[in-house]
């Protein structure tokens, strides 16, 4: 019963738009749907302090019953060496560090509790962009805390993030196959594992939606998920198409350019305008719209 | 007659309540008095609990609102009223959820789009339209009644879609058409769509599913009773098989869309046959008159020897 949705601008046109208004109000639209967590990771590339190599670790930490959210700039060009450099090992023994991931255009914020709280500390409605994904988290495996709120993130690969809605029945089989491989992990939840399996993919091919694919064919029980790289938002259900994902499409004004939405319920692509072109997508197949 | 429930109105009431109160067991008390004075309606202590515990306060849960909607129209069924319209619904709601042992009478207009199982158990004689789109379940476990959905509906339309002793199931129309699994597990009642998701018939026992959008994928899977019509290029799933129409498919057809006969503005209805088998309808949520030779079409039934 998680809700996730995405949004991503038809053409680059604008980094200033309202991505984060837009995703405050698809998030608001499905709350009902869950409630015991939120998060968003919004990209912006004309974020001058990003536009260099260098990346940002973002990390929560652990203060006073509270979590904080941390970013703390890499001095050196990282070689994402699956998450065993300096920086990460030290936070690693922190045991009041939780390691969210590498960005570099992406704002990757998230936190227990409902959007509005979310909005209320991290003021998410005025940060702009060109694409975003949000997600409500609902538990049903691991634990209620920041860490196990989406979006997921690695340390491998800068600026990926997945939000997920239903379980990934195999997981305990894939997190090994990829901790064997080296991959390091964050939290217990389910849905990390998409993360990491779309990265291990792309750093063997590069080919996102051969990716993807990959992991619909791995992965066993109902889901639906949404991907975002700094160019890219995907959309990708399991073979049976078990759990809701539906894309609508915003045409535009003179006042704010043409947008491509997803999320769980119609509702929050209604809410925002996006209610053009509305389709489910395809069983066993993902949806993949670029930037350019 | 006809009683209009604004749900604005109500919002501004616990608007007003949240800017005055903070305490959620005040507000709660607070909410109920107005309500009762309002609406004569009281709401249980369990959706204030459960409102604090999901949504940490009263005032802004979905909870109390959909469960206000919900007890306002059944006071109003019981007063007797058969006419209703409610006004800026927003889909946050699950609404049209009553529980009436027995088939009520009642009209009733959404001006909007609606939540997850609207006019889930419903059993009532009248019309049920809904202006907007319906989120999941629509009419689950609908016992009677008819419904028609003017834009989407998303996935589980009409499912579990009951026919029993004592009734004949729910008859829905959806306009745009419907997603996912629509009539999954109906044991009968009709749905007409302009489109249908994959895996639509899902262990269906028994109804009519008749798609008049594009052909679906794997329609039927493990249905065991009731008929699908759907447009050639539809996939039957296992346990399903695609057969011709029959004489008999094209009464079955006509007795379906005479459910919709005004609402669809079809022509000629009653010479539709399988000599005559072109039906003429508008569906005003489309472009044009649309025109549907039923030869054109498969029927989808249960494939009893692979079970």
């Amino acid at each position: 019963m998680c809700g996730i949705c995405g949004i991503i601008l038809e053409e680059h046109t604008d980094s200033n738009f309202l991505v984060g208004e837009l995703l405050y109000k698809m998030m608001e639209s499905q709350q009902v749907r869950a409630q015991d967590s939120a998060g968003v990771a919004i990209y912006n590339n004309d974020d001058t302090c990003q536009s260099n190599s260098f990346a940002s670790l973002a990390y929560l930490i652990k203060c006073e019953n509270e979590y904080e959210m941390r970013e703390e700039k890499t001095t050196t060009e990282i070689k994402y060496s699956k998450g065993s450099d300096q920086l990460v090992s030290r936070l690693r023994e922190d045991e009041n560090v939780s390691i969210m991931g590498y960005t570099k255009e992406m704002k990757l914020i998230k936190n227990v509790g409902l959007v509005r709280d979310l909005d209320k500390k991290y003021n998410i409605r005025s940060m702009n962009g060109t694409h975003g994904i949000g997600h409500l988290r609902i538990a049903t495996s691991s634990n209620v805390d920041p860490s196990n709120a989406h979006p997921f993130s690695t340390t491998v690969m800068p600026d990926i993030a997945v939000v997920h809605n239903g379980e990934i029945a195999n997981y305990s089989k894939l997190r090994n196959m990829l901790e064997i491989k080296g991959y390091p992990f964050y939290s217990s939840c389910d849905s990390e594992v998409i993360a990491i399996f779309l990265v291990d993919q792309l750093l063997q091919h590069g080919d996102l939606e051969k990716a993807h694919s990959e992991f619909i064919q791995k992965a066993d029980g109902p889901f639906t998920y949404i991907a975002s790289t700094n160019r890219t938002l995907s959309l990708v259900r399991d073979k049976f198409g078990t759990r809701k994902g539906i894309v609508g499409y915003n045409p535009g004004s003179d006042a704010y350019p043409a947008f491509w939405a997803m999320a769980t319920d119609l509702s929050a692509l209604d809410i925002i305008g996006a209610n053009r072109e509305v389709k489910a997508a395809s069983p066993g197949k993902s949806l993949v719209f670029t930037i350019e | 007659m006809c009683y209009i429930l604004d749900i604005d109105e109500l919002g501004i009431i616990l608007k007003e309540i949240g800017s005055k109160i903070s305490n959620p067991d005040m507000q709660f008390e607070r909410i109920n008095t107005l309500f009762e004075q309002q609406y004569g309606i009281k709401l249980p202590e369990g959706t204030k609990r459960a409102s604090i515990e999901k949504f940490g306060d009263v005032v802004s849960s979905p909870l109390i609102m959909e469960r206000a909607i919900n007890s306002i129209i059944s006071k109003k069924v019981i007063e007797g009223e058969t006419k209703l319209i409610i006004k800026n619904p927003r889909s946050l709601y699950r609404i049209g959820i009553l529980s009436f042992d027995k088939t009520i009478k009642l009209d009733l207009v959404v001006e909007g789009n609606v939540g997850n199982f609207f006019g889930a158990f419903c059993n009532f004689d009248g019309t049920w339209t809904v202006k907007g789109n319906s989120e999941n379940g629509l009419a689950d476990k609908g016992y009677k009644g008819k419904i028609i959905v003017e834009g989407f509906a998303t996935e589980l339309a009409c499912q579990n879609n009951q026919a029993t002793e004592f009734s004949t199931g729910v008859d829905v129309l959806i306009k745009k058409g419907c997603m996912e699994r629509a009539m999954g597990q109906a044991r009968g009642g009709r749905l007409v769509t302009f489109g249908a998701g994959y895996n639509s018939g899902l262990y269906m026992s028994g109804g009519i599913l008749l798609n008049l959008g594009l052909p679906g994928e794997l329609f039927g899977p493990g249905m065991v009773g009731g008929v699908i019509y759907s447009p050639q290029g539809t996939t039957a799933a296992e346990g399903a098989k695609i057969d011709n129409l029959s004489i008999e498919d094209y009464s079955i057809i006509r007795e379906t869309l005479r459910v919709f006969e005004k609402e669809l503005y079809i022509e000629q209805l009653n010479d539709f046959s399988m000599e005559n088998p072109v039906i003429s309808l508008t569906n005003k949520s489309m472009e044009d008159v649309q025109k549907y030779d039923m030869r054109d079409f498969i029927k989808i039934v249960p494939d009893i020897v692979s079970q």
